[in-house]
């Protein structure tokens, strides 16, 4: 059984990261990977939880996970063929030119 | 939460969910078959009869539900025989029967007008597979009994509703709404 | 109004960062998280015995395929989805269809 504690520290820690880097950055694909990192950091805390049994592991929170990152996969990619498309039309990657529409 | 009935036999989808998601399949297939045949309308056509195939089979629903004996009719599909709570089940009363047929019936609407509305458009295959899955991502958020299966359902959905946004790449307005929609969007399910 | 707000904005959305991650920490740590207390013991469920470490893969997969099949086809369904949004994103625009 492995302690809680610094896995709970780290999905707090990458949450905060993740969100800082979506609140900071301004580059579309930074973008994309703070939302990334987001992602790791719902995962491991499932992996985390599924650990809390001596001596045996929780295959639950595993097959949870497993489609978690295949869903997580699918999203970015259209994340980015998004981007791609935004870059042929305002020739930058900058999100805070994407003024146009006024929300 | 009451369940009258347990059907486990084989794989048994209910009957809008499976048509939705086995006309969304073939859709692709339907589509290379019209460029390469030169059919016009075929695209169209399987739309239409999908989504009324889907309405009809809502209506059967609920006949089948309406005349259920007992307080209250609630089926609770579990395929392969998997039973909750471990298992992943589709639970569906009278507010899924509701939900759904409203879905069916504005996919119905929808594709009708957009024959005509979407003529000139390019990737209409892409198109109508994306509006038949979005289709089919709700009619199983209606139907899920699970909040693991809810999960599937809604990025089923979501995922074709962010390229739907986005769908005519060729002006600026739909590009930046596509963007804009999709953390909006993301940001809330899965965290 | 808001030229303040884009001098200040990153030193303020730093700090506030910062701060969170201060009291974060702290909870973590502090406050204790009785996790397995509230868990029903009456809801067995089949535990993988981690000390082959490398037959686990194929305990969840058959704990996927056991109970969660209805799940497994409908992700298959979305990454046919996620192909088809893809194609539609990136396909080159022809004239009329």
């Amino acid at each position: 059984m492995l302690p809680l504690s610094p896995f709970l520290v780290s999905v707090a820690l990458m949450l905060v990261i993740g969100l800082g880097c979506l609140m900071i950055k301004r580059d579309m694909v930074r973008l994309l990977i703070g939302v990334e990192i987001l992602f790791n950091a719902a995962n491991l805390c499932f992996i985390a939880f599924s650990t809390q049994n001596i001596g045996f592991v929780d295959p639950f929170a595993h097959s949870v996970v497993m489609m978690a990152i295949v869903l997580d996969g699918t999203v970015i990619a259209v994340g980015l063929a998004m981007v791609l498309n935004v870059y042929k039309h305002y020739k930058t990657l900058d999100i805070r030119k994407l003024r146009r529409l006024r929300w | 939460m009451v369940a009258q009935e347990f059907i486990s036999q084989g794989i048994n989808l209910p009957l809008p969910l499976f048509v939705l998601l086995v006309g969304g399949i073939i859709s692709p297939l339907i589509g290379i078959l019209a460029e390469k045949v030169g059919l016009v309308k075929l695209r169209e056509a399987w739309m239409v009869i999908v989504s009324g195939a889907a309405f009809v089979s809502n209506y059967m629903l609920y006949q089948d539900l309406s005349t259920s004996e007992g307080d209250i009719a609630v089926r609770v599909i579990a395929i392969w025989g998997q039973n909750p709570p471990l298992g992943g089940c589709l639970e569906i009363d009278a507010l899924s029967i509701y939900m759904a047929g409203s879905v069916a019936f504005i996919g119905f609407l929808v594709a009708i007008y957009s024959v005509h509305y979407m003529e000139r458009e390019s990737r209409l295959t892409e198109f109508y597979t994306l509006v038949t899955f979005m289709m089919a991502g709700m009619t199983g958020i209606a139907m899920a009994g699970d909040f693991f299966t809810l999960f599937i359902f809604w990025e089923l959905m979501g995922l074709s509703s962010y390229v739907l946004v986005a769908f005519l790449k060729a002006r600026w307005g739909p590009i930046e709404a596509g963007l804009k929609a999709w953390p909006s969007s993301t940001g809330w399910p899965e965290r | 109004m808001s030229r303040r707000m884009a001098k200040y904005g990153t030193a303020a959305a730093t700090l506030a960062i910062v701060m969170s991650l201060f009291i974060f920490s702290w909870l973590t740590l502090e406050v204790p998280f009785p996790t397995n207390e509230y868990a029903s013991s009456k809801l067995t469920r089949p535990l993988a015995p981690e000390e082959p470490y490398d037959g686990i893969a194929t305990l969840v997969s058959r704990f996927l395929w056991e109970y969660r099949a209805l799940d497994l086809t409908g992700q298959a369904f979305v990454i046919v989805t996620a192909v088809i949004c893809c194609l539609a994103l990136l396909k080159p625009e022809e004239g009329a269809s």
